[in-house]
């Protein structure tokens, strides 16, 4: 086979494009006007409040007014720097816009793995996928220089075996043996990442490049393309990072999500490409790695910390691109790079069970910033950035806890007219109605006004028809907006509980996300309810206080009480559906059909007929003789004595009363048996009619 | 209610088709075949055993039809080994 010459690790002596220069004042530019406007709101902040930071209740409330009105124009900022690189026709810094269509198109390429970690996902959606982008990627007709790799660390036999199954299936279908494999790690270590090294480990040498998906990616043959091309054209750069849009939202929260993603993601990820150039985060997938440097410079290794600071990294990627950038390579985000997708979580309650993860992974990242030498700046900074994403939400509690106390002291204490001692004269409480308005008024402009910009973006581009139209659009921005109202509390709550059971170190459960169930009243109430306690308890001793402090409350209370009905809602398909054929929250890819998505949501089946059950791919594995076979040759056939004898009790066990009778632990023992596999195979179908197996047989035939 | 007989052949031609064979007439016709013959070769006074005739007629398949190879994809290439380098180099 031909193989491309191996790059250095090193990075070369291209040209430098003074990206670096351009950089720096961007990022200067942003700190002063972000700091200035900090200041100035701050000190509005400070006059609002009736005792001017007089006491310990009031300064606290302005410290964490600067932190959070920082956070909030940093955004602001970021999509309005977006919205003009846009209408200039993107960033001319962008490493895409250094190249000619004609200059990418002449560039060849060199061998470059796919590789999908996947840990208990759902096989039809997850390798369905997979299909899909392969398909993508033949019809390009460079398919001869990409390898695909699926790699497993799923536990339960139910859903490797099934894994398992679908290769297998695919590469008939497909013709992909020889290019498209399968790897289960038996230990599980280092989570993603650790598959990822695993990977690298075994079969990294003899890829140029590596593409990473995420178990819901979707990616364009022709993005695929593009970016070797990209990486072949600029050797200094280590990694390109895509940006993925939400696509193939069904509920109605996964499609706001989308719908914002879509309508709003452009602007800010160009405004933070813009200030990041070659400086970006990896973002975990969707995304090239040249493998040299990357297997040279981006091991993790394990923190010598305390408590959550202990142990391996749980979110790996920001951690890769800073160790890729600190080797001397290049990192970008190229929003200009379409053809790459990926899924929104389909309910309130996955979001936050995976936000539960991400959390403890961005706190962890505090330790990285503060001990590893030599970090670029830029890469602490997207530390901060991912540890304030999670941090905002506990400061935002915190301010309304102040708030409340403040507010519970002016009613219930007398009026404390020297809150400093040894002062002879009075301070007086001082309340400035109509300032407190202008200052929240600002804040929601800088809230809620990037987002106009992205529905003027949309209307300039020429991309209304794809939102529905102009009225469906407007009527779509404001239910996205109430939508994200309503969740704002919510995920305030669950973040701040996240942050502190990260702080505290409480162990965490790593499951694979949910990816098509709605969620029950059950689940709902029992999520929310200590949140709508808590916040019916709050908004009652506001009403105690003073009824304009009520008032004041509601925002944060009602969405808190409503959270149950409201996540149940949500997690809907049928209003998600309904609201689509109204054409409301409506991107591109619901109004025309999109081959990718076509093929993964309609190709044939992959998976065990029985579903996702821990028996039904095992039972496939007995039954169909073509699986029996690919089971059996990739099992081991070792056992023996005593461990060979425990393996017939199980196998006579299994064959009198089915699987069932088994526990998964049981059933993964014999599953990777050869000679159990091949005896189970042989006794099934030898089995009376009225045995498990002899049932099992009858109900195929039927439905055959 | 199925008779041991169709059971029987059931279950051959379910063995044939999820082993890649085509259900065509003369498959469908050799299935007959052995099934047939197998039970002549059971006791004509007594019902026989089912999974004693199961049993047999398992066996006898892979005689009387050549039950294609199937073609095992490669789960990984060759081991190409390197290693990962951890902290600042």
């Amino acid at each position: 086979m031909d193989r491309a010459p191996v790059l250095r690790s090193e990075p070369t002596t291209v040209p430098r494009v003074k990206w670096r220069l351009q950089a720096n004042v961007r990022r200067f530019l942003l700190t002063a006007v972000v700091i200035t406007q900090t200041v100035f709101a701050t000190d509005v902040m400070r006059q609002v409040l009736p005792y001017q930071g007089g006491n310990w209740v009031e300064i606290g409330l302005i410290a964490l007014f600067a932190l959070m009105f920082t956070w909030i124009s940093v955004g602001f900022w970021i999509g309005m720097t977006g919205f003009v690189l846009r209408r200039f026709g993107g960033d001319p810094r962008s490493l895409l816009r250094r190249r000619s269509a004609a200059e990418l198109d002449a560039t060849v390429l060199a061998r470059t793995a796919i590789v999908m970690p996947i840990y208990h996902e759902p096989v039809e959606r997850t390798l369905g996928g997979l299909r899909a982008i392969y398909r993508s990627l033949e019809r390009t007709g460079k398919l001869a220089d990409f390898d695909f790799y699926i790699l497993s660390d799923s536990r339960a036999p139910g859903y490797w075996m099934a894994e398992k199954e679908a290769w297998f299936r695919m590469c008939n279908e497909l013709g992909a043996a020889g290019r498209l494999f399968y790897r289960r790690r038996t230990l599980n270590m280092n989570y993603k990442s650790g598959n990822i090294a695993d990977f690298l480990r075994r079969w990294g040498r003899r890829y140029e490049y590596m593409i990473v998906l995420d178990a819901d990616s979707l990616m364009e043959g022709d993005t695929l393309v593009k970016l070797v091309q990209l990486m072949q054209l600029e050797p200094q750069v280590g990694l390109i990072q895509t940006n993925p849009v939400l696509v193939n939202a069904k509920s109605l929260f996964a499609r706001a999500q989308q719908f914002a993603n879509q309508v709003y993601g452009p602007l800010f990820s160009t405004g933070l490409a813009a200030f990041q150039l070659g400086e970006a985060a990896y973002w975990g997938h969707n995304a090239i790695m040249r493998i040299r440097p990357f297997m040279d410079h981006c091991g993790l290794p394990k923190m010598r910390g305390f408590g959550l600071f202990k142990g391996p990294i749980a979110s790996h990627d920001f951690v890769e691109s800073a160790y890729m950038a600190r080797a001397g390579h290049e990192v970008w985000l190229e929003p200009g790079l379409g053809g790459s997708y990926e899924e929104s979580p389909p309910t309130v309650v996955d979001e936050l069970t995976r936000d539960k993860r991400w959390a403890k992974g961005n706190l962890q990242h505090l330790w990285v910033l503060l001990t590893t030498p030599r970090l670029r700046w830029a890469h602490r900074m997207a530390f901060i950035n991912g540890i304030m994403s999670y941090c905002a939400s506990p400061l935002w509690l915190a301010f309304l806890a102040l708030s409340t106390i403040s507010a519970a002291r002016l009613v219930l204490q007398p009026i404390e007219y020297f809150p400093q001692s040894h002062s002879l004269f009075p301070q007086w409480p001082q309340w400035d109605p109509l300032l407190a308005l202008k200052l929240v008024a600002s804040t929601l402009f800088l809230l809620f006004f990037p987002k106009m910009l992205s529905v003027i973006d949309v209307l300039l581009s020429r991309r209304r028809t794809a939102h529905g139209g102009f009225f469906r659009l407007m009527l779509s921005v404001n239910l996205e907006m109430l939508v994200s109202t309503l969740l704002a509390p919510i995920r305030m709550l669950a973040h701040s509980r996240y942050v502190i059971e990260a702080l505290l170190n409480v162990s965490l459960r790593w499951a694979g996300q949910n990816r098509g169930d709605e969620t029950s009243w059950q689940t709902a109430i029992a999520s929310q309810a200590p949140g709508s306690l808590l916040a019916a308890a709050w908004a009652w001793f506001a009403w105690t206080l003073d009824p304009m402090f009520f008032y004041w409350s509601l925002p944060v209370a009602i969405p808190l009480i409503l959270a149950a009905p409201t996540s149940v809602l949500f997690s809907r398909v049928g209003p998600g559906q309904t609201l689509r054929k109204a054409g409301l929250l409506l991107v591109p890819q619901e109004r025309s059909d999109d081959r990718l998505i076509d093929e993964m949501e309609h190709g044939a089946p992959l998976g065990p007929r029985q579903g996702d059950d821990d028996t039904g791919a095992f039972v496939e594995a007995i039954i169909d003789p073509m699986l029996n076979r690919m089971h059996a040759d990739a099992a081991r056939g070792r056992a023996a004595g005593a461990k060979r004898e425990h393996l017939r009790q199980l196998c006579g066990r299994c064959l009198l009363n089915g699987p069932s009778a088994l526990t998964p632990k049981q059933l993964s023992l014999l599953a990777q048996d050869r000679e159990s596999l091949l005896w189970l195979h042989r006794s099934a179908w030898r089995a009376p009619s009225d045995s498990f197996w002899g049932r099992e047989l009858y109900t195929r035939s039927r439905s055959d | 209610m199925r008779t041991l007989a169709e059971e029987a052949l059931s279950r051959v031609m379910q063995y044939l088709v999820s082993a890649g064979i085509s259900p065509t007439p003369d498959v469908m016709r050799e299935a007959l075949q052995l099934v047939s013959e197998v039970l002549d070769e059971a006791s004509p006074v007594a019902e026989p055993d089912a999974p004693m005739l199961f049993a047999r007629i398992m066996d006898l398949l892979p005689e009387r039809f050549s039950l294609p190879d199937p073609l095992l994809p490669p789960a990984s290439p060759p081991l190409e080994r390197g290693s990962i380098h951890y902290g600042a180099r």
